[in-house]
Order: C-alpha cells, then sequence, then structure tokens
C-alpha cells in the first residue's frame, strides 16, 4: 500500500520524464516504415536493451536483454566491444542486475504472486551463479546505497511482518543476514552514510512526516523533523565532509524547494545549496563515492543543472559541445569519474544512449532509444503560458504537428495523470504519435501540479472539477482565442486523472470539447478514495484534505464524479479500461457504459479484463492508441 | 342493320354482367376486409399491452438498473444526510417507491455492535433509518448501535437477508477476478415481493480484506462501512401510461388475484403481471365493445375507401372501353350507310340508263322525239354519274390536301347571277334570291366556291317542305372578312345533331334525303372552307330554317 501511496501521491516528482524513458525504449524488431503515416507500432514498441550500468573499473558494462523471450543479463566488454550473455534463465524475466565489484553482479528476479524471493549474484568471467540470499517468504525493498559497502549491503525485508519492511544487512560473498533495525511500522525509507551505516530515517503515518536521525547505528533513533505532509523535507544523502550533515531537498519556510544541508544532529539547515525563484529543485545529482552534490537539476521550461563538482561540470560542457540542444542524462559512472554511461535526448528526438569515455574524448553508443521515429518528421515541444480566470499563471507545452500550417488545427488537449505530478520537456511518445496524426497537442500543468512550488500544488487541493478542471478549460479557450486550435475540432485526452479530466470535461464541457477520450480515468471519487483501506486512518485524513471528506463533502463527490453525471454526457466518449483496475472500478466503468449507450451516446469501449490502471502488455498498449488515434480520426477530422 | 342491332345487345349484356361482377367483388371486398379489421383489433386487444406494460414500467427500470446501483457509488460513504439526501432523490423520482430503509452497515473482525456474523467476520447495523414522503424529522432514525433501544427482528430481517448471501459470497468469492454480473444480482440484489435490498458491492481488494477477516486472521481493528438499502414499493404508485388509448378504454393497477368476469359481461379485457418485485399486481386492461367497434369503424374506414377506390377505378375503365366501342359501332354504321347510299345513287341512274337502253332496243325504229328523248335521259343521267364520282373525287382531293387553290378575281354579280339561272330554270317552285352589299368582287377558286354554293343550295331546296321551298343568299363585307349567309325556311337541324352535320357520311336521318345523297355535301363544304382558312357555323330551328354562315378572310 505504501507503495501504491507513493506512487499517487508522495513522489513529488513523478516526472513524466521516467515513463517517458520507460515507454520509448522502443527499439523496433521490424524495419518497415510506411511513406507517410509513422504506425502506432513504431512509436509504442519497448527496447529490447535497458538498464545500462558501467562497472566500478569502468571496464565492462552490463544490461538487460531479452533472450529467448526472457530478461537476461549481458555483459559488454568496452575495449573489444563484445557484448556476452551472462546469466542463463529461461522461465522468469531478470528485474534488477547491479554490480557488487568489476566481476560480479548481483541481480535478482521478477516474481509471480506467492513466488519466494532470492538474491543472486553471477560472475562475468566464467557465468558462476551462487545464492547470496536463499530462497525466503518476503518481499524485498532496495536501500540506498546500491553498491556494496565492505562487502555488504543494506536490503529492506518485510519477513517478520508483511505490512512492514526491517533493514537488514547482508554479506555478498557469505550471505550473512543481519537485522539492522527493526522498523518500529510507519518508517518508509531508510539512509545510510558513506560508511554504510543506517543514520537516517524517514518514518510517515501520510499526514504527518518525521525525520529520524542517530549518530551512529549503536544510538537509538530520535525524531529529528516533524512535518505536516504538505511540506517535503527529503534527505539525499550524508555528506562526506561533514559527517553529521546530510544533504536533502526542502520547503519547509519557503514555497519552492531548495537543495539544502542539513545538520542531523540539530535539524537545522546549515546552508542553502541552490534554489531557482521558479521551480522545485529536484532529488538528483549525488556523488556517493565522494559523498557530495555534484550537481543540482531543476525543470523550469526544459531540464536544467546547475554544477558544483568541477570535474563534472568540464565533463558535461564536453557532452553538450558534441550532442547541442540535447538535454543530458548522468545514467551511471566509473569510480574513476572517466567513464559515464549517458542519455541525450529533445522533444523530437527520443535520443540514444552512449558511454563516454572522458580521456579519450570518445562517444560509443551504446543504444538508439527508437531509430524509427525520425526528428524531421516529429513536432517540436514549446513552452507556453497563460493567465487563468482568477490571475493565476499557467505554464504548459504546445506541440503543433509538422508542416499543418499552425493555425485552425484539430486539437487534443492532453491533461496530465496526478494531479500530482507535472509535465516537463522532452521527448513524449504518445504526445509526438498523436502530433503525428495531425493534431495539435496542448499540456497543461494546471494548479495541484508539482514542481512549481508549495503553494502551487496546495492551490490545487480539493479542486478536482472545479478549479483544476477551469485551468484546462482556460488552457483550451486561450489556444482558441490565438486562433490554433479550430474550435469545432477539439478533443480532451488523458490517463488515470487526466481521463478523469476527460470524462469531467464530457460530462460538464459539451461545447468545448467536441470528443472525450479516457485512459484508466476514475469515473468515481468516492472508489478512488476507497483505494487507502480504513485503517490507513492518517493517509485517509491526508486525502481528505487533498481530495475531500467523503461524508462531510458528499455533495462536492456526487457533483464531481462522472458516474453521477452520465446523463449529461452528449459527445462521443472513448473509454479505455482495465479488467484488474482498482481505482476505476470495472463494475463502476461498465455501468456508467452502459448508460451512456442507454442514453445513445456514441461509445468506444476498450475493455482489457487483465490489464490493471496502467496497461503492460505491449500489444494492448499498441491497440489501444490504434483505437485512440481512429476514434479521434472520426470525430475531431 | 339487324346486325348492328345484336351486336349492340351483346356489349350490353357483357356490360351488365361485368357490372354485376365487379359490384359483387366489391361487396366482398368490403365484407371481407371488416371481418379482418375486426379480428385484427382483437389480436392487438391481447398484443399491444406489451408496450403500455414497457412505458408504465420504464421508470420502475431506471430505478432497478440505475438509480439502485448509484448506492454502490457511494462506496459505503453513505450516512444520514447523504443517505437522505439520496432517498429523498428516489422518493421524488420514482413515485413507486413508498419508503426506503437505510442501513448503515460496519464490517469489522470482531464484534463490535449487535448484527450478524459468520466466523470472524461480523457485519452489524451502526444506524439505520427510514424514509418516506412527508415523514416527520424525528422519527427518520429507527435504530442506532449502543444506544438503549435494541434492534428488532421486524427491522433485522432485510438486513440479515442481505448479510447472509454477502457472507456467503465473500467465502466463495474470487478476489483475483472482477466480480461478475451475475454475482452481482445473484448476492447484491435481494428481491422479494414489495420489497428490494441492495448493498453496496465491495471492491476487489475489500473482499479479499473480508475473506481474510473471515478466516480469522486480520489484526487490525478496523471498521469497513458498506451500506443496505431496502425499497418498499407499491405497485399501485406507478403511474399506467396508456400508450394505446384507442385499444384500451381503461388500464388499471389490480392485485394479481382480481378476477372481474361477472361484472362485466360486455367487456373485453386482458392481463398482464408485472415483473420483479411487483409480481403481486398485474396490469388489468379493458374495453367495451362498443369502444372496440368504434375502433374497429374508425380502421375500416380507409380501406373502404381504398377499395371503393378501386372499384370506382374499375368502373371508369369500364366506361371507357363501352364508350370507345360504342363510337367504333356508330363508325362502322356511318360507312355502312355511305356505301348503302352510294349505291343506291349510283344504281338509280343506271336502272334509268338500263330501262331507256332497253326501250331503244325494243323499239324497231325511234322516232326523232324518241330519239332525242332518250338521248337526253342518257346524257343526264351519264352526267349524274360523273358528277357523283366528280364530288367523290375532288373530296377525296380535298382531304388529302392534294389540290391547290388557283385563285382569280371573281366578279360577285356576274357569278351570282350565273348561279342562280340554271336553279330557276329547273325548279320554278324554289324562291330563290341573292343581295350584294358594299362588294363586287372577290378573290378565290371559282370552282370550289361553286360547289359551295351548290351544296348549301341543294341542301336548301332537298330539305324544305315541298309548298315552301325557299332560299336567300345574303353577300357583305365586315372589316376584312366577307360573310356568305345562306338563309331557308326549311326543315331545320335539331340540336343536337348541329354539331354532327359537318361530319363525313353523316346524315339527318329524315324522309327527305332518301335518295341522291351520300353525306358528304357539308363535310366537302367544311373541308374547302378550311382550306380557305374561313369558318363555317349555323343557326337552326327545328322546323322553322336554317341559316348558314360562311366567313372568308378577304384577301
Amino acid at each position: 500500500m505504501n507503495v501504491h501511496l507513493s506512487n499517487i501521491w508522495m513522489n513529488m516528482r513523478v516526472s513524466l520524464l521516467s515513463s517517458v524513458l520507460f515507454i520509448s525504449f522502443a527499439t523496433l524488431m521490424f524495419g518497415c516504415q510506411s511513406a507517410k503515416e509513422t504506425p502506432a507500432e513504431l512509436f509504442f514498441k519497448k527496447a529490447d536493451r535497458t538498464d545500462f550500468q558501467i562497472s566500478p573499473g569502468g571496464n565492462s558494462i552490463a544490461f538487460i536483454q531479452q533472450y529467448k523471450g526472457v530478461k537476461n543479463v549481458f555483459v559488454l566488454d568496452i575495449a573489444s566491444g563484445d557484448a556476452r550473455r551472462v546469466t542463463h534463465e529461461t522461465s522468469q524475466d531478470i528485474r534488477l542486475a547491479v554490480w557488487a565489484n568489476d566481476c560480479e553482479l548481483i541481480y535478482f528476479n521478477d516474481r509471480n504472486k506467492g513466488d519466494s524471493l532470492s538474491l543472486k549474484t553471477v560472475n562475468i568471467e566464467n557465468g558462476d551463479t551462487r545464492y547470496i540470499l536463499p530462497p525466503i517468504a518476503s518481499k524485498l525493498r532496495w536501500i540506498g546505497p546500491s553498491k556494496p559497502v565492505f562487502d555488504e549491503i543494506l536490503i529492506g525485508l518485510n519477513q517478520r511482518d508483511s505490512a512492514v519492511f526491517d533493514i537488514y544487512r547482508l554479506n555478498i560473498h557469505t550471505g550473512k543476514l543481519q537485522m539492522v533495525e527493526k522498523n518500529p511500522g510507519n518508517v518508509v525509507q531508510w539512509f545510510a552514510d558513506g560508511s554504510g551505516q543506517v543514520r537516517l530515517a524517514m518514518a510517515s503515518d501520510g499526514l504527518t512526516n518525521t525525520i529520524l536521525a542517530r549518530s551512529t547505528e549503536a544510538a537509538s533513533f530520535e525524531p529529528l523533523l516533524v512535518h505536516d505532509f504538505k511540506t517535503s523535507i527529503h534527505p539525499i544523502g550524508f555528506s562526506k565532509e561533514n559527517k553529521d550533515c546530510f544533504y536533502a531537498t526542502s520547503n519547509a519556510g519557503r514555497d519552492k524547494s531548495a537543495l539544502v544541508e542539513i545538520d542531523s544532529r540539530t535539524g537545522k539547515e546549515i546552508r542553502i545549496l541552490f534554489e531557482h525563484p521558479e521551480v522545485d529543485v529536484a532529488e538528483d545529482g549525488y556523488m556517493l563515492h565522494s559523498g557530495a552534490m555534484a550537481y543540482a537539476s531543476y525543470d523550469i521550461w526544459r531540464a536544467e543543472k546547475h554544477f558544483f563538482d568541477v570535474h563534472l561540470k568540464t565533463v558535461y560542457k564536453r557532452i553538450r559541445d558534441k550532442f547541442e540542444g540535447y538535454t543530458i542524462e548522468f545514467l551511471s559512472n566509473d569510480t574513476a569519474m572517466n567513464r559515464f554511461i549517458i542519455r541525450t535526448y529533445t522533444d523530437v528526438d527520443p535520443g540514444a544512449i552512449y558511454c563516454y569515455d572522458l580521456n579519450q574524448d570518445h562517444f560509443l553508443k551504446l543504444e538508439d532509444i527508437n531509430p524509427y521515429l525520425e526528428p524531421d518528421r516529429l513536432s517540436p515541444m514549446e513552452p507556453i503560458q497563460y493567465i487563468a480566470r482568477d490571475g493565476k499563471l499557467i505554464h504548459g507545452y504546445l506541440t503543433l504537428p509538422r508542416n499543418a500550417g499552425g493555425r485552425h488545427l484539430p486539437t487534443i488537449v492532453l491533461p496530465h495523470n496526478g494531479p500530482s505530478a507535472r509535465d516537463v520537456w522532452g521527448f513524449d511518445t504518445e504526445v509526438q504519435f498523436l502530433a503525428s496524426k495531425g493534431y495539435a497537442v496542448l499540456q497543461i500543468n494546471y494548479r495541484g501540479s508539482t514542481g512549481y512550488g508549495k503553494d502551487f500544488w496546495i492551490s490545487g487541493f480539493k479542486q478536482w472539477g472545479k478549479d483544476i478542471q477551469d485551468d484546462i478549460t482556460d488552457g483550451t479557450k486561450w489556444l482558441i482565442e490565438k486562433g490554433i486550435a479550430d474550435p469545432e475540432r477539439i478533443g480532451i485526452y488523458g490517463f488515470s486523472f487526466g481521463g478523469y479530466s476527460a470524462l469531467h470535461a464530457a460530462c460538464f464541457n459539451a461545447d468545448l470539447y467536441q470528443c472525450a477520450a479516457s485512459y484508466s480515468g476514475m469515473t468515481n471519487l468516492y472508489t478512488y478514495l476507497k483505494e487507502v483501506p480504513p485503517y490507513y486512518t492518517p493517509y485517509l485524513q491526508m486525502f481528505y484534505e487533498m481530495l475531500g471528506d467523503p461524508e462531510e463533502d458528499a455533495d462536492y463527490f456526487r457533483l464531481f464524479s462522472p458516474i453521477f453525471n452520465a446523463g449529461r454526457v452528449k459527445n462521443a466518449v472513448f473509454i479505455a479500461q482495465g479488467g484488474m483496475d482498482n481505482r476505476s472500478n470495472v463494475n463502476e466503468t461498465n455501468h456508467f457504459v452502459k448508460e451512456l449507450k442507454d442514453n445513445d451516446v456514441e461509445v468506444s469501449y476498450f475493455l482489457r479484463p487483465d490489464e490493471g490502471h496502467y496497461f503492460k502488455e505491449e500489444q494492448n498498449r499498441i491497440e489501444l492508441y490504434k483505437s485512440l488515434a481512429e476514434f479521434f480520426s472520426a470525430h475531431l477530422q | 342493320m339487324r346486325l348492328l342491332k345484336s351486336n349492340y345487345r351483346k356489349n350490353f349484356s357483357l356490360g351488365v354482367s361485368f357490372l354485376i361482377l365487379i359490384s359483387v367483388t366489391c361487396i366482398i371486398a368490403l365484407g371481407f376486409a371488416y371481418k379482418l379489421t375486426q379480428k385484427y383489433i382483437e389480436n392487438e386487444f391481447v398484443i399491444r399491452k406489451v408496450d403500455v406494460l414497457e412505458r408504465t414500467l420504464e421508470s420502475y427500470y431506471d430505478f432497478y438498473n440505475n438509480k439502485i446501483a448509484e448506492v454502490s457509488f457511494y462506496q459505503g460513504f453513505l450516512d444520514s444526510l447523504s443517505g437522505y439526501k439520496y432517498a429523498d432523490s428516489v422518493l421524488k423520482k420514482f413515485p413507486v417507491v413508498e419508503r426506503v430503509i437505510f442501513s448503515d452497515v460496519t464490517i469489522t473482525g470482531n464484534y463490535t455492535n449487535p448484527g450478524f456474523a459468520f466466523n470472524n467476520l461480523f457485519i452489524s447495523p451502526k444506524a439505520i433509518y427510514q424514509y418516506r414522503r412527508g415523514i416527520a424529522q424525528d422519527s427518520i432514525l429507527l435504530y442506532k448501535a449502543q444506544a438503549s433501544n435494541g434492534l428488532s427482528l421486524k427491522l433485522s430481517d432485510e438486513f440479515n437477508k442481505m448479510a447472509v448471501r454477502f457472507a456467503s459470497f465473500i467465502e466463495s468469492a474470487d478476489s483475483t477476478q472482477a466480480i461478475s454480473n451475475h454475482d452481482i444480482f445473484k448476492t447484491f440484489y435481494a428481491v422479494s415481493n414489495g420489497v428490494i435490498s441492495y448493498m453496496t458491492i465491495p471492491r476487489r481488494e475489500e473482499v479479499k480484506t473480508f475473506q481474510e477477516m473471515m478466516k480469522g486472521a486480520w489484526s487490525p481493528e478496523s471498521v469497513y462501512e458498506q451500506d443496505i438499502m431496502t425499497y418498499y414499493l407499491n405497485p399501485e404508485h406507478l403511474q399506467v401510461e396508456n400508450v394505446h388509448p384507442e385499444l384500451y378504454q381503461e388500464v388499471e393497477i389490480r392485485p394479481a388475484f382480481y378476477d372481474p368476469i361477472e361484472d362485466m359481461p360486455n367487456r373485453m379485457s386482458t392481463e398482464i403481471i408485472l415483473p420483479g418485485a411487483l409480481t403481486d399486481f398485474k396490469l388489468f386492461f379493458w374495453s367495451s365493445k362498443q369502444f372496440l367497434n368504434k375502433e374497429t369503424q374508425n380502421r375500416f374506414l380507409p380501406i373502404a375507401a381504398v377499395i371503393v377506390i378501386i372499384y370506382g377505378f374499375l368502373f371508369t375503365i369500364a366506361f371507357l372501353i363501352y364508350r370507345n366501342l360504342n363510337i367504333n359501332r356508330k363508325m362502322f354504321k356511318l360507312q355502312y350507310d355511305f356505301v348503302n347510299n352510294l349505291s343506291h345513287e349510283i344504281k338509280t341512274p343506271l336502272s334509268v340508263i338500263k330501262i331507256a337502253g332497253n326501250n331503244i332496243v325494243k323499239s324497231r325504229m325511234l322516232k326523232p322525239e324518241e330519239q332525242s328523248f332518250y338521248g337526253k335521259i342518257l346524257e343526264e343521267e351519264a352526267d349524274k354519274l360523273n358528277n357523283l364520282l366528280n364530288t367523290l373525287l375532288s373530296f377525296t382531293q380535298i382531304e388529302n390536301k392534294s389540290i391547290t387553290l388557283r385563285r382569280e378575281k371573281i366578279d360577285l354579280n356576274k357569278f351570282c347571277d350565273n348561279f342562280i339561272n340554271p336553279y330557276k330554270i329547273k325548279y320554278p317552285d324554289f324562291d330563290i334570291q341573292y343581295s350584294i352589299e358594299d362588294v363586287a368582287f372577290f378573290n378565290a377558286d371559282v370552282t370550289l366556291l361553286t360547289s359551295i354554293f351548290q351544296n348549301l343550295t341543294n341542301n336548301a331546296y332537298r330539305y324544305s317542305y315541298p309548298e315552301q321551298r325557299f332560299l336567300r343568299i345574303r353577300i357583305f363585307k365586315v372589316k376584312k372578312h366577307i360573310y356568305f349567309v345562306f338563309e331557308d325556311k326549311g326543315i331545320g337541324i335539331a340540336k343536337n345533331e348541329r354539331n354532327n352535320i359537318f361530319k363525313k357520311f353523316y346524315r339527318i336521318q329524315s324522309q327527305y334525303n332518301q335518295q341522291g345523297s351520300v353525306g358528304l355535301g357539308l363535310a366537302f363544304c367544311k373541308e374547302i372552307i378550311n382550306m380557305m382558312h374561313g369558318d363555317i357555323t349555323v343557326e337552326s330551328k327545328k322546323g322553322k330554317g336554317s341559316i348558314f354562315t360562311i366567313i372568308l378572310p378577304f384577301d
């Protein structure tokens, strides 16, 4: 449940980028390419080589690739350029592999329900595998740092109580498993210092977050900082320079999250490393081996980096010179900071993964994310902003289809999931797919989106169906006024909350949108709220504050849940639903669809009984986007 | 002539028998159509009740399929206030619902309140509310857990029913699958006579939790909320919508046992049992015989009209055929007459010639007077034949437009003198005179003009009483036309024959024309006048005389 919650609400920066990365590793198996329109298969195929990691010594690169339909670990020898498969899995995919040292990788497999957990290592020289954690009935939480310190790694296991994860120290040679700290029940995250000592913990009951600290593992944890869920203090890692201080992002006492250093003895902020007047600073940029922040990253209209580490800054400049205009991400590096695995991309180029060698100033291309998509034929993504009806400044992005003239276009408004998330600049497969079909695509970071500070986020609380939707409406109207959107051909589409927004528009804004498409959109706020079981009372309290109290605000729930308003829908609706979805209940969606059909509303219902909230099966996703494109072409062309 | 008469009789009997046949067919068709309509109405009376049922139950089905399921949308979050609002919206919209009982239910893993328990799953009402139209505020709450008054058996009846169903569903449910429609209707709807109970459908995750609770494997003391709504229905409050007022005089909702056969001997009735929770009642339909007869007539009238129209159409066609036959018959008669007359006309001079020839042959010696007498006879009769054939020939020519006009200047005085004088000599009893006013010359074909004069003059002479043979010819000019008026005091022409006299072969049936006429004279005149772009008209009074007026363009 914790995982779910953090997915929905807690991760302040559920950047779409990660999903973009996820989706757009679309390397293609087949080479046919139509002359005019790029087919959905080419956009949405998943990649087959992922999870590139360079070994500590910098001589080998491990990655995951399918072998006979099962994901296995491969290792590329940089000097010779040869890639070899080192694992021999034939039934279960390998989920994750990390370097234990220069010749061993630790990995574990995907598990089905009820399967036991085990951790194994594989020797890249001779392919020998051995258990370091023999099969046990437990779930695993990976605890940072994800590198062995003195041959030991930290893992979280829910062996003792299935509801809580205790922290253990596991010796990768002897397989000795030793409990470090018993979870009192509410700790959601643990942090170790550079020497592998667990000295920081984050506890949360949903409503209140507490940061606990101690000076050594021998001491007991004491509460250091207590704040409500609206304030976010997120530890990143301990400082090597000041052994008692740790880096964190924090918006305590300020609106925008800043990168700060906090004294673990007093809880005081001792300095602000970086802050930005407009946006929150993200949590990456920490270098484990140096125990310091190498850079701060943040998204204004596109991703930016502010460097503290001079060496890395030089590296970044060199890479930038080679890839002008590209956004660059560091994925992995060797201990000597000589070889780096990076990823490049722009809005019109899904980019590639390279291994950069600083000494030789050489780029080795490891993987094209999607070689079949031609940047020349994709559509640039431009930042936009407008003033909402109550004077709030709203940011967003507009992607105009190439060679369409840029005026009076059929338009799809694409509100992001969340609402606690934001759209960022970069390669977005969904957007590019829609633009390739000739639609202008408008993305809006409506109020309640994260990344623009605490106030902006909180201003979206209890505004489902109200101010949030008004922001989206205002954005659409703004685009019509600018003459870009053809008011007779506007559709709205989104996933999850975006889908809710689409259904809401279908119920209450039929004049503005000719059709609406929802992908796992919530039809019922009560059901969405019910995802939190009643024993998580504080979490429920948090939900009540963000979404509303189902008993006190019953009228609000009723008024703004699409399922109570099916009778208002007039225009065509597309609904994609997974049978196993918990946030949007299939029985309710069935009912909703039936009622629409009874009212002679044109409904395209894309039901996949085995899918959840997000469709995992590649074929289902491709079919979904094909049906979606058909739906829009029937109603917006 | 005899042949013709028998033809005519045959046509007549054929016509009559045809008329009788189609009239009888028409009457049979009408009768048959009436019977069919009657049967049809009786049939409709039985069949159409389904339409009424459907319309009447539209709101019930809306309630059953949509409004009840709405309880689930609240996911157990209904409380006294939102429960009241929901129940109020039900009572306002659906008159068939008389009372709503709302049990706010908690599901726990251990005992909290009185209720239903199965193993470690405790299902108990937290509070029970009732709602009905016009209920006082203080009687809404029926039961509250931990309050002094206990939970009565009567009150907990529907609750227990749902709890048992729910527990048995939880016991065997497959929480890895979405709940099927079959399970939903089997478990979460309880339908009995006049009562429907419905329980919130739990989410998949909750089913799993409840299963663990049941096993006793659930430690947290958490309280799950579910709602049970019980609706008491009164079918008598259904609003009957008689969508066929033409068939059903009255549609009523009656208890299922209602049977009024003795009360209504003269009425037709049918019924249909209400479905689902309303099954204790039925829709009862009745109409009086007169009412249905009236409807039968209403439906029969347009059918009858169509049949009559078809009959009329047949009749018209028959009449047209008959008229055509009649005209043909008349044409045939005219030609027959013509041939008859013509042969007579030819035969008379021929027999005179034959007698003269015979006499000449028989007498040994002809005296000079005899010789001249026979010669004259022979010449005259030959002239007659010649004239007759000339007339025929020129008529044919004119009709075929194969002669051309040879116009020349005619001195009208001279022309008239030349024309009249022979008549005066030939027929001393014929009072014939002419007058000419304002005109001396006229351009025309002199032969044709003579023909016209001859025909009209001959007619005037022929159709006159012997003591009163009279003709006045007047010629005058009005503007650009020249008028020739022939006025006689003859037998006149009947009104109905005036239009026919200019037709070919037409002769007035009269004693005056038994000889020497083929019925071409006036037709010939008219053809000539038409050729000269003129016109001929006639005014006449039977027994008083006729006036023929010829108008020809001057120049």
